[in-house]
């Protein structure tokens, strides 16, 4: 894991408390994804919050959120449409666990770093280092720190997800001299 | 002493003293639960050896119907029972047919959740077994990585206390108790462990605290556990051989919110089209035309619930226009309502009663149910999102089991006679 790999830079699209993981991507769609028409189906991520999301968002985009992200509909293509658009995290004051989990075995950054919410500004650059929690909105040249979240759960997510993860994992175990 | 029950069994899970809220460690686990329907390909792909089969279980449930493609039941059983024999996983842990049923529930029945340990399970229902005084939580992507390793990762949460006091009225479920919760605590569950104790457990059945258990997710919440009581252990008592320890929360455990749930204020709860959390109550629904109604799930397949059902439908006919289903959770829970004349009571009132398992909740599956566009169910089930019960433009309303099959008899949504009952004489 490289350093770069645990740093973000990216721009902000901001979302507020209580979001439902259906309102991010209705469950309607379930079958595009089944169905392998990922093109189709990324065009509904967040269609009702946030019509301009599908259309604008750009490869290392940032979601941050409020209390009690992605509860509800555990339905993963959500998951697989934001690593496709090339979301590179999604931080928020507190978020569903198994949304969480899910995202970090599958190498997206899902965490719960309190104090972002109210540290960016929606449409911004931000810059946060996630072993850390420092943080840089280069835009209001601004500084902040938010609290850094758990480091096993970045180390995993940064090393592509947990089975990648658990084949380095194992490999130690044996001895063996770590994948490249 | 200030730890939780959550705090106690991950800390024993992850061979450390103790462990604090926000910690992230990795925890082996005591049983892990494989539905029938995953794939499993990434383990012979990289040729990982499973280092602890035995704490495999495997218990056939999904039964996908073939446009699901891969994963339908006619190609995932054989490769199932393909994979269990290769790696070694003892048949004694394969529910295969004939002991099949949902793999968040046999493992419970079967012995393999034993109080005061970590467990997991692939299905995101598996706090279920949280009635076990156990700490569960589902794996998906996880899942292969811990069928290998044996253990998992977690961020030990932060718990909720909530004491129960008082016991249900007649006709009311656990589905009904944790969709209240959801009404009145959701902010307060969210990343967080539910501990249910206080002086009303006691009056609830072990079937009641599976189905509170199981809306865990649905509140947002990591998993729900029950304080150990006699009700359990005795049940456990002729299930698991080897020894193990309950656990109770220290008496100054730190949890986050404290909150006190009277039972007897527990209402029928309806959830309307399109999300559990879309909220309603019974009066607001009343009359609504139905074409489809079932009695199942992992919410709500217990000979508890097969039972109120039974106890509506006895001496009546279910109407004309609509086709109920009835799945069974277990083929334990089958053989008991069996016995019980229960089934029996199920098929004279014209319902169809389906081999165990997660029956209509997920896409239909392979039942009689699946919707068409535009139709209507009620359905004791766990989800009722557009398209989970087959057509997108179908509906889904969630109710317990008593509502579920007064509607089935008249045809519309209905309140059923055991709480009509209880309106007039209160």
């Amino acid at each position: 894991m490289t350093t770069e790999a645990t740093i973000l830079e990216g721009r902000v699209w901001k979302l507020g408390d209580n979001v439902l993981l259906s309102r991010v991507l209705s469950p309607r769609y379930d079958e595009l994804g089944t169905m392998g028409r990922l093109d189709e189906l990324v065009g509904h991520l967040l269609e009702e919050l946030v019509p301009t999301f599908a259309g604008d968002v750009r490869l290392g985009d940032v979601i941050v959120t409020g209390n009690r992200f992605g509860v509800g509909k555990h339905h993963f293509w959500v998951i697989r449409a934001l690593q496709q658009v090339g979301v590179a995290a999604v931080l928020a004051e507190s978020m569903d666990p198994l949304f969480q989990r899910e995202s970090i075995d599958r190498g997206l950054f899902a965490l719960a770093c309190p104090g972002i919410s109210t540290a960016v500004v929606d449409g911004e650059l931000m810059r946060l280092d996630l072993l850390t929690g420092a943080g840089h909105s280069p835009d209001r040249k601004q500084p902040f720190n938010v609290t850094a979240p758990a480091r096993l759960l970045v180390e995993i997510a940064a090393s592509g997800g947990l089975a990648q993860y658990t084949l380095a994992r194992i490999a130690a175990q044996r001895g063996e001299p770590q994948r490249k | 002493m200030t730890a939780t029950m959550s705090m106690k069994i991950l800390a024993k899970a992850a061979g450390v003293p103790s462990v604090t809220p926000g910690d992230a460690v990795f925890c082996e686990f005591r049983s892990l639960s494989l539905i029938d329907c995953q794939s499993i390909a990434w383990i012979d792909e990289q040729r990982l050896i499973l280092q602890h089969p035995e704490r495999i279980v495997i218990s056939f449930d999904h039964f996908i119907r073939d446009s699901m493609g891969a994963l339908a039941a006619s190609l995932a059983l054989p490769r199932m029972r393909e994979f269990a024999a290769r790696h070694k996983i003892p048949p004694k842990n394969v529910f295969d047919i004939g002991r099949h049923g949902i793999s968040h529930h046999v493992p419970f029945e079967e012995g393999f959740v034993a109080p005061g340990t970590f467990c997991a399970a692939y299905d995101t229902q598996a706090a279920t077994m949280g009635v076990a005084n156990a700490f569960v939580i589902p794996l998906v992507s996880s899942l292969l990585p811990a069928v290998v390793t044996g253990d998992t990762w977690i961020v030990v949460p932060e718990a909720v206390r909530i004491n129960l006091h008082g016991a249900l009225r007649p006709g009311l479920t656990g589905k009904d108790v944790y969709l209240g919760i959801m009404d009145r605590y959701r902010e307060c569950t969210v990343g967080r462990a539910i501990e249910y104790g206080g002086s009303g457990l006691a009056s609830l059945s072990l079937d009641t605290r599976m189905a509170i258990a199981n809306g865990s997710n649905h509140l947002g919440a990591v998993t729900s556990l029950f304080e150990a009581d006699s009700r359990l252990l005795e049940y456990l008592s002729s299930r698991i051989t080897e020894p193990f320890e309950p656990v109770l929360p220290d008496p100054d455990a730190q949890y986050v919110e404290t909150l006190d749930l009277q039972l007897e204020d527990i209402e029928p709860a309806i959830a309307a089209p399109g999300d559990p959390s879309y909220r309603r109550t019974i009066s607001e629904v009343l009359g609504t035309p139905i074409q489809a109604a079932f009695v199942g799930s992992c919410s709500s397949g217990r000979l508890e619930e097969l039972v109120l059902a039974a106890n509506e439908l006895r001496g009546r006919q279910v109407h004309p226009g609509v086709r109920m289903v009835v799945t069974p959770a277990t083929s334990q829970v089958m053989k008991a309502a069996e016995a019980s004349g229960v089934l029996g009571d199920l098929l004279a009132a014209g319902a169809a009663v389906t081999t165990p398992g997660c029956g209509s909740c997920y896409f239909g599956n392979q039942t009689p149910l699946l919707l068409a566009d535009d139709e209507v169910c009620i359905s004791t089930s766990v989800e009722n999102y557009a398209g989970r019960m087959g057509s997108a433009a179908g509906r889904v309303f969630l109710a317990n089991a008593a509502i579920v099959a007064a509607s089935a008899v008249a045809g519309r949504i209905s309140q059923p006679e055991i709480l009509t009952n209880q309106a007039v004489s209160t």
